[in-house]
């Protein structure tokens, strides 16, 4: 009567197929698809209505309130877009700025920019007051960033001025290195 | 007895088990793909997902699949993705569809997940279509260069 195989030699006898079909499988090539590089990285700013008009903001002060220290509301608000995009391999910064050097004018008599503050709808851009600089940071966002926010503008009204009509400019700038 | 049965479980499973196809005989072995962004225009209009939706296509590939071992027999093929995808850090962010001119069907895949790609008589050594595949990425995830690995099963549905 022919003894039975030890215990070890039986295993091995079940699991020898087993292993083949692995190496066999393994050893197959297959063609791959290698995406190296996001896509172009790119931003986008949108002040105001979109398209080549410039919106304005108009403040309207009485004769009898001039320089009464209430501020004045300026018409409409302004809504501001900001988007940032890139894969995060390839993120970077993006920064709006302000250019409000070139104060309002009216005839020979100037009034600052930096009379005038804002307020934001929702917080996603600060509130703030523009600074009279040519390079005054409002935000800065890391990729990806879809984002905008409702900017509603106030005339300090705290001093005289020569009555008429002033206007200026203000440029924003939104770069990514 | 005891013995024989042990054998029969084994066996059964490995007989339906898919094994992988080989499609090196495919002309192109390494495809370098370029992403562009899926929406490119009124982008601030656009939700979170669509903002990071990147997209890259590879027209007419030319797909050769080695089905010598099963001529003859019927069979189902079947594409499918790895469950890990090198360089992207959430494997749910990349699908991969495809559209045939002929042989094999259209399908979509994630990873971990595989479609059919064909069903019916295998009657010569080598299948061949040609393939137009899409690959799309939520650029979100993409943190290093994506290395996209399709696989080819085929399961015999009769000797």
């Amino acid at each position: 009567m022919p003894r039975p195989a030890p215990l070890l030699c039986r295993s091995l006898r079940l699991v020898l197929p087993a292993v083949c079909l692995l190496i066999v499988a393994g050893g197959l090539r297959a063609a791959s698809f290698r995406v190296q590089n996001g896509p172009t990285p790119s931003v986008s700013l949108t002040v105001g209505s979109s398209g080549a008009a410039i919106d304005q903001v108009s403040f309207q002060v009485g004769s009898g309130q001039l320089g009464n220290g209430q501020p004045v509301t300026g018409s409409p608000a302004i809504r501001i877009t900001v988007t940032n995009r890139a894969v995060p391999p390839f993120s970077r910064t993006a920064t709006l700025t302000m250019d409000s050097s070139t104060p309002l004018r009216n005839g020979t008599s100037e009034l600052r920019f930096s009379t005038i503050s804002w307020t934001s709808r929702s917080n996603r851009i600060p509130a703030g007051k523009f600074d009279d600089s040519s390079d005054q940071t409002l935000l800065t966002t890391d990729n990806p960033r879809n984002t905008g926010d409702v900017l509603q503008f106030r005339y300090a009204n705290s001093s005289m001025l020569e009555a008429g009509v002033y206007s200026g400019r203000v440029t924003y700038t939104l770069t990514m290195p | 007895m005891k013995r024989l049965a042990c054998l029969l479980g084994l066996l059964i499973p490995v007989g339906a088990a898919a094994q992988r196809l080989d499609d090196s005989q495919s002309p192109q072995q390494q495809v370098d793909v370029n992403l562009q962004w899926q929406y490119p225009d009124h982008v601030e209009q656009l939700d979170d997902g669509q903002f990071n939706a990147t997209v890259a296509h590879i027209d007419r590939y030319e797909l050769r699949l080695n089905t010598a071992a099963q001529k003859g027999t019927t069979a189902r093929i079947y594409l499918g993705l790895p469950v890990v995808i090198r360089g992207l850090d959430d494997p749910g962010a990349v699908r991969l569809s495809w559209t045939g001119h002929g042989t094999f069907a259209d399908g979509t895949v994630t990873p971990g997940m595989r479609s059919l790609l064909y069903e019916g008589p295998i009657t010569s050594d080598v299948m061949i279509d040609m393939l137009d595949f899409t690959i799309a990425i939520d650029g979100r995830s993409f943190r290093q260069p994506i290395t996209i690995e399709p696989e080819y099963e085929i399961e015999t549905v009769t000797p």
